[in-house]
């Protein structure tokens, strides 16, 4: 997921330089309140998740990994005992 | 046949250019000047021009539509850009110095004041020597010590952001870093007369959603000639925190603008109710980038669409409900993609003469165009830290706006800093309106009055 969220943010929202991975800080390749809000959209129709208003803090989109691990924990199957 | 090097080439304009061509024409043919702009950089002492001027004919030689005029192809109706040869002179540069300087800028020219200077700068016209520049840069030699550089630009080519990306190119020039700014623009999508119409729609129904509140000014409709005047208030380090954690636990981390298009609509208010008056709401157009983020370019052309966000009068009892509503708004927008909507709308008229063009923005709110200007322009070039070898303590723009609305309230932040630009045009705001608006304006700002702040304004 994160090399497909790495390609995403490249060819959609930001101008990356050469090296940029998924532990790269997004904010310091240009990310802005628009372009959150587009990569929220992204998310939306890609993986079919909408993330909650609590999980939308600056830490939570610092990197292509941070914003995975949102992803991948509402898109788990809940385990029920 | 490829042009030679001496004949002039054409550039397509983009769709936006469209809007602000008809802005700069509106402006030129109802006595208010032109649509020149002003981006400002502080600096720890004076620049060097040594390499600050081979920098500037450099950037022209590099970038040959600076010098470029608009043409409309009368087989078409379409505009275009006409780039000449590149001129045999650098960008033109002014030097100035504040009497009681030092004089390290020995062939200056005194002043006294630099914001005076600095605001008539703005008004006068661009061309030098029969050439039709779209930018001047103005370098100041301060009293104590301190630079400053402002590069004053036409809308017509250049936005706040290009602002932002041509001083940066400049910085690079000067420093002997010669690196192509060329960068991908957004394809606009092919689409058939009918398709075009669909996609028109959102933002059509969005307009006229907020045709029935009204977009009031602080001018009133009708056009008043005369110039623009520019306040800045800089917040220390200390304030500019405190402000950035009032604004994360009310717009969230992610979303500072949403609270400070609503802290300008309440600034407004607040003047309109000193007048007697209390509309149903505003409408504030802000613009939106569509240049990818982090991008060296494009520097030219009006690389944005609009939001057009609304306040009705019942969101603006509190800071936070006003917030919560342009959040809302912000949100909804955006997956609704009326940035690309607004944009298919211009597309549209992209072939209207400007004073129809103009007549036809202004006409949905009865003669206005929206009730103030605003933005929120977040970090000033971050990746800039000198420019011709002078640290950079500050940055930001005095946006030029016409009448109507006559006013704006603009935000941008350098190296943690807040900067706040009010504008207000000729007769459009009284000094006593201009205090009460800033009073506002920092009463929601840090959720208390802080009259600290505007001594001596």
């Amino acid at each position: 997921m994160e090399q497909q969220l790495v390609q995403l943010v490249s060819e959609r929202l930001l101008e990356t330089r050469p090296g940029f991975d998924a532990d790269s800080n997004l904010y310091e390749s240009g990310l802005d309140s628009m372009a959150i809000m587009q990569l929220l959209i992204l998310i939306e129709e890609e993986y079919g998740v909408a993330l909650p208003e609590s999980e939308l803090t600056r830490q939570n989109f610092s990197t292509v990994r941070s914003v995975a691990g949102l992803i991948r924990a509402r898109t788990a199957p809940s385990v029920e005992g | 046949m490829a042009a030679g090097e001496n004949e002039a080439t054409r550039e397509a304009v983009r769709v936006a250019d469209c809007f602000l061509l008809a802005h700069d024409d509106f402006m030129r043919r109802t006595r208010q000047g032109r649509h020149v702009s002003q981006s400002i950089l502080e600096l720890a002492r004076v620049p060097e021009l040594v390499r600050l001027r081979p920098a500037l004919v450099r950037l022209v030689q590099k970038h040959p539509l600076l010098a470029g005029r608009l043409r409309r192809d009368w087989r078409t109706w379409l505009l275009y850009w006409e780039v000449p040869p590149a001129p045999d002179r650098g960008l033109p540069v002014g030097l100035w110095r504040e009497r009681g300087s030092a004089g390290v800028l020995a062939e200056a020219a005194e002043i006294e004041n630099t914001m005076d200077l600095l605001q008539r700068v703005m008004t006068e016209p661009l061309d030098v020597d029969g050439i039709a520049f779209k930018a001047r840069l103005d370098v100041v030699e301060m009293r104590d010590g301190r630079g400053r550089v402002a590069l004053s630009w036409s809308h017509l080519l250049i936005d706040g952001k290009g602002a932002e990306l041509l001083l940066a190119e400049i910085g690079r020039l000067c420093d002997g870093v010669d690196v192509t700014c060329e960068a991908k623009e957004p394809a606009r999508p092919e689409l058939t007369f009918k398709e075009k119409i669909q996609k028109t729609k959102a933002a059509i129904y969005r307009l006229e959603d907020l045709a029935k509140v009204g977009a009031p000014s602080l001018a009133g409709p009708r056009p008043r000639q005369g110039r623009g005047y520019y306040q800045v208030v800089t917040l220390g380090q200390e304030d500019s925190a405190r402000l950035t954690a009032r604004v994360e636990a009310m717009a969230g981390a992610l979303f500072p603008m949403t609270f400070y298009v609503a802290c300008a609509t309440r600034a407004h208010d607040r003047v309109f109710r000193q007048r007697g008056r209390e509309p149903k709401g505003y409408v504030v157009s802000v613009p939106v980038q569509t240049r990818k983020r982090g991008a060296r370019g494009p520097l030219f052309h009006n690389q944005v669409s609009i939001f057009f966000f609304g306040a009705v009068r019942e969101v603006l009892g509190s800071i936070e409900a006003a917030t919560a509503s342009m959040k809302q708004q912000f949100a909804e927008m955006t997956r609704g993609k009326l940035e690309e909507s607004f944009l298919t709308v211009l597309e549209m008229m992209m072939r209207l003469p400007s004073w129809i063009f103009m007549h036809v923005v202004r006409w949905q709110f009865k003669g206005e165009m929206c009730s103030f200007f605003h933005s929120h322009t977040g970090a000033f070039a971050p990746e800039m830290l000198e420019f011709a070898g002078a640290q950079i303590t500050n940055a930001y723009h005095l946006p030029c706006l016409a009448t109507p609305p006559g006013t704006g309230l603009f935000f941008c932040e350098r190296g943690g800093q807040v900067n706040i630009t009010v504008t207000w045009r000729e007769g459009c705001l009284s000094d006593e309106e201009r205090k009460l608006m800033l009073e506002q304006t920092m009463e929601d700002l840090f959720g208390e009055p802080r009259p600290d702040l505007l001594h001596g304004f």
